[in-house]
């Protein structure tokens, strides 16, 4: 929906975390901000747990033409 | 003796194919000892999963959850490397670690398949060359002749498509 509520920025920044992870491996640096962002909020590392929850979920559902 | 219960065809590929399936999770952990963990995972996750969704080809099925879950291991691991490997270990008293394993149930698997199965085509087939076939973004915007900011928004679509479904059960 198009709520621009912080929790929903929260979510979409939690996305863009665990996609950034699947994209290859972290630069030292990356996993530094990464960690510094869950460390500032139980809220962060929330919906990240959500984004890897989800994450493994998918990875489980067969695909759709086979 | 006579087991209480036949194995389904994906348990069954498990059994057959065990090698080639620890091969290839060992190909991606380079440690024997988690390649045997996640296979193990894998395939207690295959039979929760099977009373959640219909599976066509168990062989490919089979792969394609030791493979998932064996690079989400190896990429939850290089996170939490970095936690140790960093600075000093007073990050303001939070720790954060992801569980090595991550439970799920068949009634979340239920509704996030479902989901998955009312997205548009278009995006669910992105999602699935992102997420199952490994492809990045830009090859998956190759792939299907559209933006990487296209594709980029149509994964986030779908999983927060997924994650809504969880929560409005």
């Amino acid at each position: 929906m198009a709520s621009d509520s912080g929790e929903d920025a929260v979510w979409q920044a939690a996305l863009d975390w665990s996609m950034r992870m699947h994209d290859g491996d972290l630069e030292d640096a990356e996993r530094a901000q990464l960690h510094a962002w869950l460390a500032a909020s139980p809220n962060h590392r929330e919906a990240f747990q959500e984004a890897e929850r989800l994450w493994t979920l998918t990875g489980l559902v067969p695909p759709k033409d086979e | 003796m006579r087991q209480s219960k036949p194995l389904s065809p994906v348990e069954e590929v498990f059994v057959k194919d065990r090698i080639k399936i620890f091969n290839s999770v060992l190909k991606i952990l380079a440690n024997r000892e988690l390649a045997e963990d996640v296979v193990h995972d894998a395939y207690l996750k295959v039979r929760e999963a099977g009373a959640a969704v219909s599976v066509k080809q168990p062989a490919a099925y089979a792969f394609q959850v030791a493979r998932c879950l064996a690079i989400d291991r190896y990429r939850r691991r290089a996170l939490e490397t970095g936690i140790f490997s960093g600075e000093s270990d007073d990050t303001q008293g939070v720790t954060y670690s992801t569980p090595e394993r991550i439970e799920i149930g068949r009634e979340e698997l239920r509704l996030v398949s479902r989901a998955m199965n009312s997205l548009p085509t278009r995006t669910r087939r992105a999602f699935e060359l992102y997420r199952m076939a490994g492809y990045t973004q830009r090859e998956v915007a190759e792939q299907l002749g559209v933006s990487t900011t296209l594709v980029n928004f149509m994964i986030r679509d779908a999983l927060s498509h997924c994650r809504s479904s969880l929560s409005s059960e």
